[in-house]
């Protein structure tokens, strides 16, 4: 018996010996695997879907070299089958589980964009923490594109897009899970960040003409904005002669049932960001103040922001009371210092402040307009009433954007 | 009598072992019938399980040896081999809905290409390894895994919590009590683990407030799968029906994660190698009524027991939607009875056979 | 076969018991008999012989007899024996045995002279703080090491001799009143029935006193410093010294004593405890690190950051092996190199590690051969090996298997396997005590000393892992 076990033993012990050093269960070798960091979809004219993957290769005879790029596209009736076509006409496997950014072409505008993105949602072969962004061009163009930003133009989105997370809120940064919760969610509403290409060539060339070795002095040179609204990082990159273009993502782009129903400007998404995001650290500007003699400009740093939206639902409609607490000192003018209240940092300046509430004002205002005139219910307010107002939202499932009305109160207040 | 387990071991076995394993595909299912009810369905089955083993605690609690052979003693052999032969097929098929499970997350979720032979199938080796050691393993493992379940517990719950809208939880009763309760149903098969208790009860080394510490370990278990329940919803809300693998999925929307690369790993590893042994248990407890009832050795015992789950995920993996639907839907009535229902009631009349016998006794001086 | 009174016939029995030239037999006159001193030349004392012996028998005067010869000599250890066979063992073991014309009795002289190492600080465990002694291969040096260190009635030795051909004596050391008497007993049976040709060192008697006799893991504790040996019985072990061998032995056997380093106790708590930890990782480190790392490339990608996959990806271009392969190929060439750095003369070690780490290592990577990240981790599990070195050899082997299991069957296979290896160690026990104490079983008191080290003053009772007869420590009593 004993012996028995011995055997048994040796037996499974030569097998494994074998599948180690086989290795042959269809595993695929890392050489052939194609590392995708980024997809952009785009709507072929014959209704198939056209996916360009974005492949980071590494150089093999230096490991310092930086990874150069490269892009692979496949097409398919499904967003599947086109990545499948990736694999079938490269030789490459698709390892999609690297792919973090996920941009959607100009021609997704009027198709119902959920038949593209619920793949990712549904495959465990990508994380569906990857960001998904429109892009106002075809989404294989932004991914071609040169940028002084990084040499793999899909990074360089994604340091836009996740720069300073939880600093600074000037961009509503969205990701395959969440735009799939709000588009099943019985709003339909979802969103996500509209990336607009802006082209510095004529900054290149001048750079190029006096910089012979531009790939190296690109680094961080130049790099400017950043701390205002809508500076975001990409908004003012002068340097650099790699590339010729950078992103801006500070726009947002509306969806009402999957559809691009509309878009919130920077100062809309700085504001809606105000409201449902954590808003502290931010920097705005509030411009034009009249402080009696010629109108300055302020930037001001917020410390603590308090956002709170309610509802008061009745028989006669529905009340959205959006209310705005922000403590911000001032960073910066653009006037003579003499002035004591900012040098000492004291409580904001009576101007500042009523101006930096009307702005804020105005800007919710904005805001829930365009909620109402796109019926994207981004101000989650049916979410609101099915969990608060359970008993009225049988009423107003159907109606709640035409029985909508809203009250808005905006409150700065500096150093006490 | 040597008995194989400590009133602490008891506690860890039903905070580390149990919850873990209820942590896949169970949420979803609920989900898919609740909504954001599925932890009040989550609720009344931990408040159903507590409820059995609050019972066979008080009934049982002075009995010298576990509840199959105290069965044996009171009832004959006849009665007790039958009870023991059901509660195999109870454990047996207590492993269907979670070996499958594991199996598809673990080559769904760890591995693209590899076929299921080579990834998943030496999990039986670590069952049929358990399976031959005497039963004070399993306080033992049980002893180890605390802290490996506890750091898993702690960080995936760390993880998921910024990303968690709770509010996504409300209004509480919305899908009504006809799918809150139909949630429970179908749940049935990960839960009823008041069966494990029959076990420890009258085989642990008596100590001050042993109920006490047990009954609240079995809250804090209940507590532990609950509350994740919650996560998983605040995290997923409307998509949450379709998230098939709660483990891996709640824990990478941190923000960190983007900076970081995939290291919520370390908990979802934590959970999965304690999850394994949660795997492991039924098939122990069906071993070890095994040998009770016919005279094999342990070591072909546990083989046997494990063969129908093997040729199950070998042969028969087509047929899993009907399996599923077989144990979540007819199965569960089974699990109830003989989860909970069964025990209970034997265990009182238990109780009155041993409260006359007692009697008797003091009668005949 | 007993002596006779006949002087020639009890020389010629014990010259065919002891056919051999190294023993020399020396004829003396005690008084008005002849007399005939026998002794290994090589064994004995030969100036306390003539001291002690050849001049108390050349100034006796009269007729000897068992009486007046037993007064006679000066020798402080002293014994009669009658057999012949007993005579000659005695002898070969170092005694001068003095036989009389006329006296049917051998006297036997502990005389033994025979060269000893000094005492040194031992190689294996070196401590920086701490005392710097450690057993020699004398067991009756030990046995004084041991006498200094526990100056106590209670300290007792129990000599048991085992061995057919070599007669090795072995001592079992043990506190009275602490120690487990059934132990006592249970190992002195052990001992006395081991059937084994020769003990030439103490690792022949553990392997007697293992319960498993096929386990990976050790199941006697070891240690070669007399610091350590006293605190170990203080804790309720028993400890068996061999003669011949610097190792003294200890039961029952923790896990966690390996973890433990002597110099732990010497230090704060603090640094004892991170040390602990430090090593606690190093070991898990050692044993996964080349198996997940096989195992990611093969099988899980997604848990490799993109940088660092990007890294591995440009240093495995047209290496010939699989990654498995690579992986196995480099952990051999490391058990080669580690091997022959053991075994080399030490002037030759120094070339063996250069050409071993730096030459062999950069060329292979150069060559293509191996891949940077290979040999780092090669590397890095191989030094984080050396943190537990009394458990090297078990944990190299338990790489080895993870390796090979993460390569067979990956990250899900390693988790088996290490369910496996947790089963096998929780269920584990040797002379009744849990392997993995005080941590599965969970002995909440003796976390103290475990991977945590607690403060001296907290640590009021002796290890509830072991089986002791008075728990409480005295200075708590």
């Amino acid at each position: 018996m004993k012996f028995k076990g011995v055997k048994i033993a040796a037996i499974i012990v030569a097998a494994v010996f074998l599948l180690f050093f086989s290795n042959d269960f269809g595993l695929i070798d890392i050489e052939k695997t194609a590392i995708i960091t980024a997809v952009a979809i785009d709507l072929e004219e014959d209704g198939e879907y056209k996916i360009t993957a974005q492949i980071a290769v590494p150089e093999a005879t230096d490991t310092n070299t930086e990874n150069l790029r490269a892009q692979i596209a496949g097409k398919g009736s499904t967003v599947g089958a086109a990545i499948k076509n990736i694999g079938d006409t490269s030789g490459w496997f698709p390892q999609l589980c690297f792919c973090n950014l996920i941009i959607v072409g100009k021609g997704f505008s009027d198709y119902n964009i959920i038949k593209v993105l619920d793949y990712f949602s549904k495959t465990l072969r990508i994380q569906d923490s990857a960001l998904i962004v429109m892009a106002e061009t075809d989404g294989a163009e932004l991914l071609k594109l040169s940028t002084p930003l990084d040499n793999i133009s899909s990074f360089a989105l994604q340091k836009i897009l996740l720069k300073n997370a939880g600093l600074n809120r000037d961009i509503a940064m969205c990701d395959v899970k969440s735009f799939c919760t709000g588009y099943y969610s019985d709003a339909g509403s979802a969103y996500m960040p509209l990336i607009k290409v802006v082209l510095q060539k004529a900054e290149n060339e001048k750079t190029s003409a006096e910089d012979t070795d531009g790939a190296e002095s690109s680094g961080s040179a130049g790099v400017a904005g950043g701390g205002s609204s809508g500076g975001s990082g990409s908004g003012g990159e002068s340097g650099g002669a790699k590339g010729d273009a950078i992103f801006n993502a500070n726009t947002t782009a509306l969806f009402l049932h999957g559809k691009k129903v509309g878009e919130l400007d920077a100062d809309l998404t700085l504001a809606f960001n105000a409201l449902t995001r954590d808003f502290a650290t931010s920097t705005f500007e509030v411009k034009d103040v009249n402080t009696g003699g010629e109108p300055l400009n302020y930037l001001l740093t917020v410390f603590s922001c308090k956002a709170s939206r309610s509802l008061t639902v009745s028989e006669n409609g529905i009340t959205l009371h959006v209310s705005l607490d922000v403590y911000a000192k001032i960073s910066d003018m653009n006037g003579e210092t003499s002035d004591l209240e900012y040098i000492k940092n004291l409580p904001l300046p009576v101007y500042v402040k009523e101006r930096a509430e009307a702005d804020f004002t105005e800007r919710i205002t904005d805001l829930i307009r365009t909620e109402i005139q796109t019926g994207c219910d981004f101000l989650d307010v049916k979410k609101e009433l099915y969990r608060k107002h359970h008993s009225y939202y049988s009423v107003y499932k159907d109606n709640f954007i035409e029985n909508l009305s809203y009250s808005v109160s905006v409150s700065f207040t500096g150093q006490k | 009598m040597i008995k194989a387990f400590k009133p602490r071991q008891i506690c860890f076995f039903y905070v580390a072992i149990l919850p873990v394993i209820k942590f896949f595909m169970m949420p979803s299912l609920i989900c898919g019938i609740s909504g954001e009810d599925l932890w009040i369905s989550v609720l009344i089955n931990c408040l159903v399980d507590f409820t059995a083993i609050f019972i066979v605690y008080i009934c049982l609690k002075d009995a010298d040896c576990d509840f199959f052979t105290l069965n044996e003693r009171l009832f004959g052999k006849a009665f007790s081999n039958t009870v023991a032969a059901l509660y195999i097929v109870f454990f047996l098929l207590k492993t269907v809905m979670p070996l499958n499970e594991v199996k598809d997350y673990v080559e769904m979720t760890l591995y693209i290409t590899s076929p299921s032979i080579f990834t998943f199938m030496p999990v039986f080796a670590l069952i049929i390894f358990v399976c031959i050691h005497h039963l004070r393993v399993v306080g033992r493992i049980a002893d180890g895994m605390l802290i490996v379940a506890l750091i898993g517990y702690a960080f995936m719950f760390a993880l998921a919590l910024p990303n968690t809208d709770f509010g996504a939880l409300l209004p509480v009763g919305a899908h009504g009590a006809k799918n809150i309760l139909q949630g429970s149903y179908v749940s049935e098969p990960w839960f009823n683990d008041c069966a494990y208790f029959l076990f420890f009860m009258g085989n642990y080394v008596k100590g001050k407030k042993d109920g006490l510490k047990i009954f609240a370990s079995v809250a804090v278990s209940a507590v532990i799968v609950i509350f994740f329940c919650m996560l998983f919803y605040g995290t997923f809300t409307s998509i949450a029906f379709r998230q098939r693998f709660a483990l891996t999925e709640i824990s990478k929307y941190t923000t960190v994660i983007n900076n970081t690369e995939r290291f919520d790993y370390i908990p979802i590893f934590a959970l999965l190698f304690t999850a394994v042994f949660s795997l492991a248990l039924p098939f122990y407890f069906a071993t070890e009524l095994f040998v009770r009832i016919l005279p094999v050795k342990r070591n072909l015992a546990a083989v046997i027991i494990s063969l129908p789950s093997i040729i199950l995920l070998l042969f028969f993996e087509e047929y899993f939607a009907t399996v599923e639907n077989f144990i979540t839907q007819i199965a569960s009535g089974f699990f109830i009875l003989f989860g909970t229902v069964f025990p209970a009631t034997l265990a009182v009349i238990m109780k009155i056979r041993l409260s006359k016998e007692h009697k008797f006794e003091i009668q005949r001086g | 076969m007993n002596f006779t009174e006949s002087l020639e016939k009890n020389v010629a029995a014990l010259k065919k018991a002891l056919d051999s030239d190294d023993v020399k037999y020396k004829e003396i006159k005690i008084g008005e008999k002849q007399g005939c001193i026998i002794f290994v030349a090589d064994l004995t004392d030969k100036s306390a012989v003539g001291e002690l012996i050849i001049r108390p028998a050349a100034n006796f005067s009269g007729v000897p007899d068992e009486t007046t010869l037993s007064e006679t000599f000066l020798s402080p250890e002293t014994e009669n024996e009658t057999a012949v066979e007993k005579t000659a063992e005695k002898i070969v073991g170092g005694s001068s045995a003095l036989l009389c014309d006329g006296v049917k009795t051998a006297f036997l002289f502990g005389l033994k002279k025979f060269d000893k190492r000094a005492i040194a600080e031992p190689p294996t465990s070196t401590v920086i703080k701490g005392p710097r002694e450690g057993f020699v291969e004398s067991l009756s040096v030990n046995v004084s090491l041991m006498r200094r260190k526990l100056v106590s009635p209670d300290l007792r030795f129990k000599y048991l001799s085992v061995g057919e051909f070599s007669s090795t004596k072995v001592a079992l050391c043990y506190v009275n009143g602490i120690a487990d008497e059934k132990l006592i007993a249970t190992l002195s049976e052990k001992i006395k029935k081991a059937k084994i040709d020769a003990v030439l060192d103490s690792s022949y008697v553990s392997k007697f006193l293992g319960e498993h006799k096929t386990s990976l893991f050790k199941q006697i504790g070891n240690t070669e410093k007399p610091d350590v040996l006293a605190a170990k019985i203080l804790e309720g072990r028993i400890a068996v010294l061999v003669d011949g061998s610097p190792i003294a032995l200890t039961v029952p056997y923790l896990l966690i004593e390996d973890f433990q380093s002597p110099g732990d106790y010497y230090n704060s708590s603090y640094s004892a405890t991170v040390a602990r930890i430090l090593r606690l990782l190093a070991v898990i480190i050692s044993i996964y690190l080349p198996a997940i790392y096989v195992a990611a490339q093969l099988f899980h990608l997604q848990f490799i950051p993109l940088s660092f996959l990007l890294t591995i990806v440009n240093s495995i271009k047209g290496i010939p092996l699989s990654p498995s392969f690579e992986m196995f190929f480099t952990l051999l060439v490391f058990e080669i190199l580690n091997e022959a750095s053991v075994r080399m003369p030490k002037y030759v070690g120094m070339v063996v590690s250069i050409v071993g780490g730096l030459v062999l290592g950069e060329t292979a990577v150069n060559a293509g051969i191996i891949s940077a990240p290979a040999l780092m981790i090669i590397a890095l599990s191989g030094i984080c090996l050396y943190t537990v070195p009394e458990l090297e050899q078990t944990f190299s082997v338990l790489r080895l298997l993870f390796l090979i299991i993460g390569g067979s069957f990956g990250a899900f296979g390693i988790i088996v396997a290490s369910g496996v290896l947790l089963t096998y160690l929780v269920s584990f026990e040797n002379y009744r005590t849990p392997l993995l104490a005080p941590f599965s079983p969970l002995i909440v008191k003796d976390l103290k000393d475990g991977i945590y080290k607690g403060f001296m003053i907290e640590q009021r009772l002796r290890p509830l892992s072991l089986k002791n007869i008075r728990t409480r420590r005295a200075k708590n009593d």
